[in-house]
């Protein structure tokens, strides 16, 4: 059997908390008796239970005092009618309770439950903890994947996959782009989330020539084919290609990544010519029983060994051998950890400043009625009355409070989670989960506690102090508060002007190409119209000439992928005249662009020319390089007229060099920009091609008149989302730009308050140091001074605190290097300014009762008794 | 004297002392106040009530033998006062004084 006597931390409490005398130890062994006795017929927890509660109840005697009468009922009820009236009859001041406790520990909440949403989401895959990312951040191909799956003992299951976004087209609807994955049929039977309806891909689903099939999402099936059973076998056009559906995901199914609705079986055909080029598939296995992360990792770094054995051309010796693998529960927190982590730290931060304002009203508040405390205390009033009087006092502002923290949550979490782009997966948790209840009980008992606790210990020490200090003693200006509330408006004034630095520097940043003024189309060929080659060139160019005569439309063209969108695939670029060698092929990212792409995109010719009008026609074809795979190729040379093989089935053919053009960020708007070679589109029959106009026009109001355009050149063709490629850069900056600008509100907000805390301090000291200020000033104090002296000393407290301050963001940037571009996270300038800011606004909010000090007429303060 | 007058609790938690005689300790009052009265006073309030009695002399307590089932603790045997006897009994009187006479106005309600 178990213990059968009460829990000993509880007794050590209530040891503690009771007056240690006969009473304390006669009670505690009556209970310890009674514990024994009703455990032998009841569990162990419900006699803890039953133990605590009378602890509590012992507890809360001894705090409060029994009611005189034991009508407990009748003098709640008086002592909440009695709260009522005071929390009416100082209107304001309830009010800024309410309001900044509710809104500090509301912001909170609503924080906490996207965190707990977005962290304890169960992870995309079934058996997370045995599933590892390979090489995170790092992408491979499906040649790759093909020969790594001979030679992985370590893993039950491996495979790629691909997040994209498909064009789709159900029966009788209208075509719309999808977001979705291109995965290996077995690791699609890894996913957490399996078909409900239908079923998964077959393992011969990877090989070429199967039958196209594509698994749906519950929603896409619910929305476009009606939540009819019979949809499954039916067919519906993915890019063009028509497909089986063959399984609907059951409810949440949306991973890898979030928000998919189309799976499609990764193949693997050895006939592809983009099998090796095309990298960028995420890697994933699943461990056998038994092995661990560890022989995951070595088979992955041998396999890099044997690649560069099999290829020494594209694979240096140390490929993969800094190559790691990482749990994939893991892998998918990662990606919110920092900008949430963030968040929470500035709410909490906001939240201690709210609290020591509303601990400053208080203490205001409790002064002013310390002679009504005093005269029912000469009244007989108990303290233990004056106490359970304040706390019910506590009790009706913590719940006012709380209801308007849930009400601010509610909808704060939803709109906070939607800030976030929808590829991080950040979602708030259901509001029922018991994480988050717990989070805001704890917050409101904290809130009662403080709202109780302060008024008692100062009606207490107003009790001891009696009349002593009302002629005039000394009493320290409340410093401690003073310093704390600078110093966390400093901390997180330095965070956000990191993140302002760091946003702004990114602005800046040459992009290359100018996105104002760009609309930008996806078009898909379907598979007919991209078997036939001069069909779609036709296309192509009747598209392109028809988008050129859009009103208002300056320049178009098209290219095979949008800098900042999707990541072009890469191709090793080989100068003639140097032996074919890993050592100066370099990998290039692959644009194949028509003649009008770089005048429509803005992007500068360096040197050379661009694509004409001999590149349309079918033919040899050249490339145009850009400057970083000149410098890269050719340092310090001319690259017009050299010529390079950027195809690895042909590694002979070499294509002239026509131009060079300025660089431009492609893949991400932090790395420097990476070599991207052009090809003309007419020679590369690319699925997918995006249409880009440069036009006056708004974006939205363009939609029409491209669609029409696509339409009036081929009507088989379906056009997927028109968006404007300023919108693609705002993307790109990712979670760094919504959190700078929830960190850059919150810190504005703690600024504000922490100035109001100061202010309502300094008055507060003022007040109370009236009659001192009075007897000082009449026996000659010289004015100027006093008010020096006042401003002085908290600017003095605002100095410690803002000191503290900067070493504590000191501390803490470290946090935010991950989100910082281009700036340092000890950025001197970034420390300096906000603490200038902190101490200005401080000496503002001081300046106004130095100041009442200053004017004060000694007479009416000596004569005010 | 305000103090004769006894508020019903402690009323009745000084006649479950004189019931249970030589055996009266917190743990045998309360068991006590539960099945005949029907009453079951938390934790807090019987102790609180047992100091103030004590304190006002209207009840004392001794010391026994301390015993493992009570963690190693004494048991505080409990007995009234004469004083306490006392106001028990002006309570009653009072109160008969007042129920006489009202019978049958409460059996006619």
């Amino acid at each position: 059997m178990s213990r059968s006597s009460p829990p000993r931390w509880i007794e050590r409490v209530l040891e503690r908390a009771l007056a240690p005398g006969m009473w304390s130890q006669g009670a505690l062994g009556d209970l310890s008796e009674a514990y024994v006795r009703l455990r032998a017929r009841r569990s162990a927890v419900l006699c803890d239970l039953w133990y605590a509660w009378q602890a509590l109840s012992l507890l809360g005697h001894r705090i409060l005092g029994p009611g005189p009468s034991h009508g407990t009922g009748g003098d709640l009820l008086a002592d909440a009618r009695w709260a009522g009236r005071v929390a009416l009859r100082r209107p304001l001041t309830t009010c800024a309770v309410v309001l900044t406790l509710g809104l500090g520990l509301g912001a909170n909440t609503a924080v906490v439950s996207v965190m707990h949403g977005s962290f304890r989401g169960a992870s995309w895959w079934a058996d997370a903890d045995r599933t590892l990312v390979l090489w995170p951040d790092h992408e491979f191909s499906r040649g790759q994947l093909s020969i790594f799956l001979d030679q992985a003992p370590a893993y039950e299951v491996l495979g790629a996959y691909r997040l994209e976004s498909f064009m789709i087209q159900p029966p009788g609807g209208d075509a719309r782009s999808a977001f979705g994955a291109l995965i290996s049929p077995r690791l699609f039977g890894a996913l957490r989330v399996q078909p409900t309806l239908g079923r998964g891909f077959r393992p011969e689903e990877t090989l070429p020539g199967g039958e196209p099939v594509v698994v749906v999402s519950r929603g896409f099936w619910l929305r476009e084919l009606g939540g009819d059973r019979s949809a499954v076998g039916s067919r519906i056009q993915v890019n063009g290609v028509p497909r089986t559906v063959v399984g609907v995901q059951g409810a949440g199914g949306t991973a890898p990544g979030h928000g998919s609705e189309v799976w499609l079986p990764l193949v693997l055909d050895p006939a592809d010519p983009e099998l090796f080029p095309d990298i960028s598939y995420t890697l994933v296995g699943v461990l056998r029983e038994g092995a661990s992360a560890a022989d995951g990792q070595r088979d992955l770094r041998s396999f890099g060994t044997s690649l560069s054995r099999m290829f020494p051309f594209f694979y240096r010796p140390d490929y993969l051998q800094d190559g790691t693998v990482r749990v994939a529960a893991e892998h998918e927190r990662a990606l919110l950890r920092t900008p949430l982590g963030l968040l929470m730290g500035g709410t909490a931060a906001l939240l201690l400043v709210a609290a020591l304002n509303v601990g400053n009203m208080l203490l205001v508040r409790a002064v002013e009625r310390g002679p009504d405390f005093a005269v029912r205390r000469a009244l007989g009033a108990g303290r233990a009355r004056l106490v359970r009087q304040l706390a019910t006092e506590g009790a009706l502002l913590a719940t006012l409070a709380s209801i308007l923290a849930v009400s601010v949550a509610v909808p704060g979490a939803d709109a906070l989670a939607r800030l976030f782009p929808s590829e991080l997966g950040v979602t708030r948790s259901d509001w029922t989960s018991p994480a988050v209840a717990l989070f805001v009980s704890a917050g409101a008992a904290l809130m009662w506690l403080v709202l109780t606790v302060v008024p008692v210990m100062s009606c207490l020490a107003g009790e001891e102090r009696g009349l002593r200090e009302s002629i005039g003693g000394r009493s320290a200006p409340p410093r401690a508060l003073v310093v704390l509330q600078s110093a966390l408006a400093t901390t997180l004034l330095v965070g956000a002007a990191l993140l302002v630095s760091s946003v702004a520097n990114l602005r800046r940043l040459p992009l290359g190409f100018v996105p104002e003024g760009l609309t930008a189309a996806t078009v898909s060929a379907p598979a007919d119209l991209l078997r036939d080659r001069s069909r779609l060139r036709r296309f192509q160019q009747s598209l392109v000439e028809r988008a050129r005569s859009l009103p208002g439309a300056t320049a178009a063209g098209m290219t095979s992928a949008l800098p900042l969108d999707e990541l072009p695939p890469t191709t090793p670029v080989n100068p003639r005249g140097s032996e074919v060698d890993v050592s100066v092929a370099v990998r290039a990212a692959r644009f194949a662009v028509d003649d009008g792409f770089f005048q429509a995109m803005g992007i500068r010719l360096e040197a050379g020319r661009l694509f004409g009008s001999t590149e349309r026609r079918p033919g040899p074809s050249a490339v145009v390089v850009n400057r970083a795979l000149a410098e890269a190729l050719w340092p310090g040379e001319d690259p017009v007229g050299r010529s390079v093989a950027i195809d690895p089935h042909a590694w002979s053919s070499f294509l002239p060099v026509l131009g060079v053009v300025s660089d431009m960020r492609a893949a991400s708007l932090v790395d420097p920009p990476r070599p991207a070679v052009f090809v003309s589109l007419y020679e590369w029959s690319e699925r997918e091609t995006s249409l880009v106009v440069r036009s006056a026009a708004d974006a939205a109001l363009l939609a029409p008149a491209i669609r029409d355009a696509v339409r009036a050149s081929d009507p088989a063709v379906p056009l997927g989302a028109v968006r404007p490629l300023s919108g693609i850069v705002r993307d790109a900056y990712g979670s760094s730009w919504v959190t700078m600008g929830l960190l850059a509100v919150l810190a504005g907000i703690a600024t504000t308050l922490g100035a109001l805390g100061v202010h309502a301090a300094l008055a507060h000291h003022v007040a109370r140091r009236r009659k001192e200020i009075g007897v000082r000033l009449a026996l000659g104090a010289d004015r100027s001074r006093l008010v020096r002296r006042m401003l002085g000393a908290a600017l003095a407290s605002t100095a410690i605190g803002v000191a503290i301050g900067c070493g504590a963001a000191a501390a803490s940037t470290r946090l935010l290097e991950s989100l910082l571009f281009g700036v340092s996270a000890l950025e001197p300038l970034a420390f300096v300014l906000p603490a200038a800011a902190v101490l200005i606004v401080a000496a503002l909010a001081a300046l106004g009762p130095a100041a009442r000090a200053g004017r004060m007429a000694p007479a009416d303060v000596l004569r005010e008794d | 004297m305000n103090a004769e007058f006894l508020g019903e609790f402690e009323q009745m938690v000084l006649l479950s002392i004189l019931r249970l005689g030589e055996g009266a300790y917190g743990l045998a009052v309360r068991d006590e106040l539960e099945a005949v009265a029907g009453r079951r006073p938390s934790s807090g309030a019987l102790y609180t009530t047992l100091e103030r009695l004590e304190r006002k002399g209207l009840m004392e307590s001794t010391a026994g033998e301390p015993s493992d089932a009570r963690g190693g603790r004494a048991r505080r045997y409990l007995a009234v006062t004469p004083a306490g006897k006392r106001a028990l009994g002006h309570s009653r009187r009072a109160l008969v004084a007042l129920w006489d006479g009202l019978e049958a106005a409460l059996d006619g309600s």
